[in-house]
């Protein structure tokens, strides 16, 4: 039975949560691990990214299961679940280097908790077959809050030199320590896109008793991929950001 | 007891009539039910509930009735006497013959009750599903579909339309010992079988209620509260129906 790994960047938004996702994931397919990604940004940035087309997402299979519950009358529970297992690894997109679930959004009007539900399930079915899970969750602490990023061991927090993501940071960790679902192994920070930490930060995330992984600075060849819409997969492994962000997972033993 | 009341209710005998007229007609290969050996050969058992097992696609070997390709399952059943005879029928390459890895599927499931079986409907559906019932096999069900992995492993150690129809069979007299005579088709990658059946898993979703904009009268009428045919999400399948309702004598 394969031992796995799942780690979920959370942080503000554009603090690069959706790259360091996919350099988590190239890292590790590198070390010949079987990785799942599950893109849960609405705005399915990480999808785009690795240039994954064609997939289902699992709002959209949550309207389906809808649909087809309303269009019959025979439908227990038990067909419910066999109906949402059938769509379910229908959303999954699967490629000979990785695997991946992008939660997209749904156009029928509703909260998202049954998507989340249908997430939670997944993850915890279809997990197990992987080496790593990689989450690149929604920006803020919203999924955190509505479970979504549950069962996860590594919460990742990502933020920048400011003090607006050194809150969203340390609130965060909060959200992360009330929520009686959530047992994570380790959690820390990661200061990206940045020379160096600032001190009065780094102090200020450290004294609420957030260990700081470290930071990694701004990367011109990750730029260039950006620009050029080519997959992170793609870069060259000995890239500094590549090299800085392998250094802290293999530290803190996450990877 | 509803779902007996069911079951009672909603019999296939006209479909089942209608799936025999075109297997007769056309060329299967037709084997005995009942190899049981086979199926603890093939390590057959219930090792785990629920439908947790998945098999990823690159440890696939042979995948049947993908969203990406076309898939036909009914599950019918009678307590017309006399109509069925624990027979399998197969038709179109085996699974280590295929030329494609990914093919189109049909899995036709036939049961014989007696009158009053205390068999329940849902339960009924559920059986066909054989993961975790068989190391190295996935299905997932949809109404009127059906789609299998069978891992890499799996062929290696021989795997085959008369072991798969052999399985099904155990797991519905080890399910239901109710069942007094059971017959399958299996086909793999025929277009025109896809065709000619998809009207029939059509009616049968109406029969069993997974399909509620149509109604199904006993004597083969469908019937439906659309007052413009024209506007019908449904025309097609509508269409179909009717075709094939005509072409085979029910109405």
């Amino acid at each position: 039975m394969v031992e796995t790994k799942i780690i979920a960047y959370i942080g503000k938004g554009g603090t690069g949560k959706t790259i360091l996702s996919a350099l988590t994931g190239k890292i590790a397919i590198e070390k010949q691990k079987k990785v799942l990604f599950i893109d849960a940004d609405p705005a399915m940035g990480l999808a785009t990214a690795l240039g994954v087309e064609g997939y289902k997402t699992i709002g959209t299979a949550r309207e389906e299961i809808i649909k087809s519950a309303k269009k019959g009358i025979s439908q227990k529970n038990d067909d419910i679940r066999e109906i949402t297992d059938y769509v379910l690894l229908e959303s999954l997109y699967e490629s000979a280097e990785f695997c991946m679930f992008v939660m997209g959004h749904t156009n029928t009007i509703g909260c998202y908790c049954p998507v989340n539900s249908l997430l939670r399930n997944t993850i915890k079915s279809v997990a197990g077959r992987f080496d790593l899970v990689i989450i690149d969750a929604e920006a803020g602490i919203e999924q955190i809050n509505r479970q979504v990023v549950e069962s996860v061991h590594y919460p990742i927090l990502v933020t920048d030199n400011s003090l607006r993501g050194a809150k969203t940071t340390v609130l965060a960790n909060e959200t992360i320590n009330s929520s009686p679902s959530m047992k994570p192994l380790k959690t820390g920070v990661i200061f990206n896109r940045v020379e160096k930490s600032n001190e009065d930060l780094q102090k200020y995330i450290e004294d609420k008793g957030i260990p700081c992984y470290g930071s990694i600075p701004a990367d011109l060849n990750i730029s260039m991929i950006d620009a050029d819409g080519l997959s992170p997969l793609n870069i060259d492994k000995t890239t500094v950001a590549v090299e800085k962000l392998r250094t802290i997972l293999e530290m803190n033993d996450i990877l | 007891m509803p779902d007996t009341a069911d079951l009672q209710q909603k019999d296939y005998y006209e479909l089942i009539r209608v799936v025999h007229e075109i297997a007769e007609e056309n060329k299967f290969t037709v084997y005995h039910l009942g190899d049981t050996k086979i199926c603890s050969d093939l390590g057959f058992g219930s090792f785990n509930k629920g439908n947790t097992c998945i098999v990823l696609e690159e440890d696939t070997a042979v995948e049947l009735g993908s969203p990406q390709k076309e898939s036909v399952s009914i599950t019918m059943w009678t307590s017309h006497r006399g109509i069925l005879s624990n027979r399998l029928w197969t038709c179109g390459s085996d699974f280590d013959r295929l030329i494609d890895k990914s093919v189109s599927y049909i899995q036709i499931i036939m049961l014989g009750f007696e009158d009053g079986s205390r068999a329940v409907e849902s339960d009924i559906g559920r059986i066909k599903n054989l993961t975790n019932k068989l190391p190295g096999f996935m299905t997932r069900n949809m109404p009127g579909k059906t789609w299998i992995r069978i891992d890499k492993k799996r062929m290696q150690e021989g795997f085959s339309l008369y072991a798969l129809g052999q399985c099904l069979h155990k797991a519905y007299l080890d399910a239901i010992p109710d069942i007094k005579s059971m017959e399958i088709i299996l086909i793999t990658d025929n277009d025109e079988f896809i065709k000619t059946l998809k009207p029939i898993s059509e009616i049968a979703k109406i029969i069993s209620g997974d399909n509620t904009k149509f109604k199904w009268v006993s004597d083969g009428v469908v019937t439906c509260d659309e007052l413009n045919c024209d506007s019908c999400d449904e025309k097609a399948t509508c269409d179909s129906i009717r075709e094939m309702l005509k072409k085979r004598k029910i109405i």
